[in-house]
């Protein structure tokens, strides 16, 4: 099996601001991506939700540009913009044709450094509500925030993204303006362009944000080392009325995202439940009938990725006897390191990375990660590193990190 | 974005489109487009054609090869029509095309699966029962084609469900999917001719005959209607209208006038008025439904303007929707509103083909609602040549039909 490299270029500035590209001049349409070393990994007791809050406010306007300047100008050109927030990251995307770059990166670098604080309470009670909102109206993300709070005891990846009601209504203009004095610094971000990046784009790019001065303090998100030894299995259920179906969720600690068994531990999640082929889709869809669907899901992040394997339930089955044979079969994987299995996932592995390489839009976000989360290099070098996986090692690593005994699970039930 | 198309029928009616693009890639992608879906389920067992696709997907020895080529085929089914597309490495493209072979031809589904299939059903049906916008477009499906199969609800019915046995789908495969009419689009960079022998073999196996058409819808009658659900937390509230098909002259100028309504974001009226200076909604746009095609018939789509807002804005939001929808019949576009609605979609446009993915879309779009050949190569001239006369004309119609109103409410409220 090979895999082609992808070229990419990288331009460090002297304010520490990296400009990272993919150039494919055809369609004539940038992909751009800015990150901010800025989630709520970062954030601590009494500001939780403030990258989330700050990133509302990041449309508000600067002191150049009134608020939602940039979608408006670029509707008119086909094109669109957005962010998130992520424990690691706030991200700001935009694509739009390569004529309207200058005008993009001038309202970017004025975002990094001359933000209005426009609209703050008005803003802030909009971030409320949607919290509400959303515990009210979204009980699988609701049921996600609780994982984490279950999984993690003092790591801020505890924490909701969108943070806790007595920190948000505790929030401070003062308190906001800190936080983007320090997370929003040049050196604390990078931007990756993809698409019709010629030299004139990647030029205008380098002029307009060489201009942004250094001016944070900012701290990195904490190692998972400071989370107490996990001793025990955690457990949880949560109900919610008018929640017609059972979900289960098993989450795993694992290791941070450049960790050397970081390959291994991928593939194994996809052995054991990616796929209709899986081992426990198998075990427990087909044999058992327990779960009409699994899924394995990996939260890959800077501190400690997890690991989440479940599913839903059957309509007729009683979810803790499904969650019981869920653990039971991690914890004896009979049949699950068999090498036809292993053999069909490395290769699929590797079919994935050929069908997402294809657009130049996933090249450009997935470059942005692994810079985020690893360094540059492992954007051409982890795909490699899967592929290069052993299956004579896979059996060690998965009792090294699959431990039921130490892992948590929740029940979202009506 | 293509650099050679060819066009070919190639027994009885089955029609072939085979694109190379501009630009190489080692992927092979395409479709068989099945002229069958919902329309077809017959009275008391709504949700056949949908369990029959389905059924596709889950047969384990296919699956088992096909992780074996990384190859990705996966049937669905719409309203009106039903899919098999794909995604192949074109380093097994010969063994990928006799997979796609065999999941036609092997049809070794058994009474077990189909259990598998309906209880993944009824939870997949729990969920979408709680979802607002779901239940909203089931009444403006009954609203939009009265008494006519094309409100038929793609994903079935709870109730129908038990009711589906196993000779219901023997039957299906043998009179409806391989008699079913097909349109095949493949986008590939190898030849074209080694492309047409693969595909010619995958036709040996279908029997094109005469098309059922759907019963037209009866007029339509402008209704206000109240839908009550438990747990909604907010208030959705839907204006709709019925409309032309996608390719008739009156189809651009409505989505332009979509576009200044309420599509366009910040640059259109009701998103300006209603979320930003009044801030009377989470969200609100509009769209135009392409309408639907049954082999050479075209059947009427609909114009839909919908929003969100808390239960204490509910009668503000309605007020001001129906104040602005009034101020434009009245008074109009402006020319501004206008060029800015045609630079975004000729923008919109510039983008498409940025992937093999997005030009095999691009070519199942033309052939789903039967537009002409290359609609979407000149459709930046057509948008161009639209005038404000004929926005004026589409809004005269649409005075004329009045707006039907859906309203999702929490049940207590009266």
């Amino acid at each position: 099996m090979k895999i082609d490299s992808i070229p990419f270029g990288k331009i460090t500035l002297s304010n520490g601001f990296t400009i990272y590209y993919i150039e494919r001049p055809v369609p004539d349409v940038v992909y751009m991506y800015i990150f901010y070393r800025a989630g709520s990994g970062y954030e601590k007791e009494g500001v939780r939700g403030i990258s989330h809050f700050l990133e509302h406010l990041m449309f508000k306007g600067t002191r150049n540009y009134p608020k939602n300047y940039l979608e408006t100008l670029l509707s008119k050109y086909g094109g669109d913009s957005n962010a998130y927030t992520s424990w690691d990251s706030t991200v700001f995307y935009a694509q739009f044709p390569s004529c309207v770059a200058q005008k993009v990166f001038m309202y970017e670098r004025d975002r990094m450094e001359r933000l209005s604080f426009e609209d703050f309470d008005k803003e802030l009670a909009v971030v409320l509500d949607e919290k509400q909102l959303s515990e009210k109206t979204n009980p699988t993300g609701l049921f996600s925030e609780r994982l984490f709070y279950t999984t993690f005891l003092l790591h801020p990846y505890r924490y909701p993204v969108i943070g806790t009601e007595k920190d948000l209504l505790n929030m401070t203009e003062e308190k906001v303006y800190d936080y983007y004095n320090a997370f929003y610094s040049p050196e604390n971000a990078f931007m990756v362009l993809s698409g019709n990046v010629g030299p004139d784009v990647i030029d205008s790019a380098v002029k307009v944000f060489q201009e942004v001065k250094k001016r944070g303090t900012f701290h990195r998100v904490p190692s998972c080392d400071i989370e107490p030894a996990q001793n025990e299995t955690r457990s949880f259920v949560m109900k919610r009325k008018g929640f017609g179906t059972n979900v289960v969720s098993v989450v795993f600690k694992t290791v941070p995202f450049y960790h050397k068994d970081t390959p291994y531990l991928d593939v194994l999640s996809s052995m054991l439940g990616a796929s209709k082929n899986s081992y426990l889709y198998e075990k427990l869809v087909i044999k058992e009938g327990l779960f009409t669907s699994i899924n394995s899901e990996v939260y890959e992040t800077q501190a400690c990725t997890l690991h989440s394997i479940g599913g839903v339930v059957a309509k007729d089955k009683n979810p803790k006897r499904a969650v019981e044979r869920l653990m039971k079969y991690i914890e004896n994987p009979v049949g699950l390191f068999t090498k036809n299995r292993f053999k069909r996932t490395i290769f699929n592995v590797y079919a994935d990375l050929v069908y997402s390489r294809e657009s130049i839009r996933s090249q450009g976000e997935m470059l942005g990660e692994f810079v985020l989360l690893a360094k540059d290099s492992e954007f051409n070098d982890f795909p490699l590193k899967l592929l290069s996986v052993e299956f004579d090692k896979l059996k060690e690593v998965y009792n090294r990190y699959f431990k039921v005994d130490y892992a948590t699970y929740g029940i979202l039930t009506e | 974005m293509i650099k050679k198309r060819i066009d070919l029928e190639i027994k009885k009616g089955i029609r072939l489109i085979i694109v190379k693009p501009v630009w190489d890639y080692p992927v092979t992608r395409g479709a068989l487009i099945f002229h069958t879906g919902a329309y077809k389920d017959p009275e008391g067992k709504k949700g056949l054609s949908s369990i029959f696709f389905d059924l596709l997907n889950e047969r384990r020895d296919i699956i088992d090869k096909m992780e074996n080529l990384g190859a990705r085929i996966k049937a669905s089914s719409s309203l009106t029509k039903s899919f098999v597309s794909f995604a192949f490495l074109n380093a097994k493209l010969k063994k990928s095309f006799d997979l796609l072979i065999e999941f036609i031809k092997q049809f070794d589904v058994d009474e077990a699966l189909l259990n598998i299939v309906k209880r993944k059903k009824n939870s997949s049906l729990a969920l979408l029962n709680e979802d607002p916008e779901y239940l909203i477009a089931r009444k403006l499906y009954e609203i939009i084609y009265p008494q006519s199969e094309l409100s038929n609800p793609v994903a079935g019915l709870k109730e129908d469900i038990e009711n589906i046995v196993f000779d219901d789908i023997e039957r299906f495969y043998k009179e409806e999917f391989l008699n079913a009419f097909l349109d095949i689009v493949v986008v590939s960079s190898e030849h074209w001719k080694r492309i047409k022998a693969f595909v010619e073999k995958i036709t040996e196996f279908f029997s094109p005959s005469r098309i059922k058409m759907p019963t037209s819808p009866e007029a339509y009658i402008p209704q206000n209607i109240i839908i009550k659900k438990k747990h909604l937390g907010n208030v959705f509230v839907s204006y709709v209208v019925p409309a032309c098909e996608e390719g008739t002259s009156e189809y651009l100028p409505l989505k332009l006038l979509s576009y200044i309504l309420a599509e366009g974001s910040f640059n259109s009226r009701l998103v300006k008025r209603i979320r930003e200076e009044l801030g009377l909604a989470y969200y609100i746009s509009s769209n135009t439904s392409r309408g639907f095609s049954v082999h050479d018939k075209k059947f009427r789509g609909y114009f839909e303007i919908i929003a969100e807002t808390g239960k204490e804005n509910r009668e503000r939001l309605i007020h001001e929707i129906e104040h602005s929808i009034k101020e434009v019949f009245n008074f109009g576009i402006t020319d501004e509103e206008l060029q800015t609605a045609k630079s975004y979609y000729i923008g919109v446009e510039r983008k498409r083909g940025e992937t093999y993915k997005d030009i095999l879309n691009t070519l199942m779009t033309e052939r789903l609602y039967n537009l002409e050949k290359n609609y979407f190569m000149n459709i930046k001239d057509e948008i161009n040549k639209v005038e404000k006369e004929s926005i004026m004309a589409s809004l005269d119609r649409m005075k004329e039909k009045h707006f039907s109103r859906i309203q999702l409410v929490e049940e207590e409220i009266e």
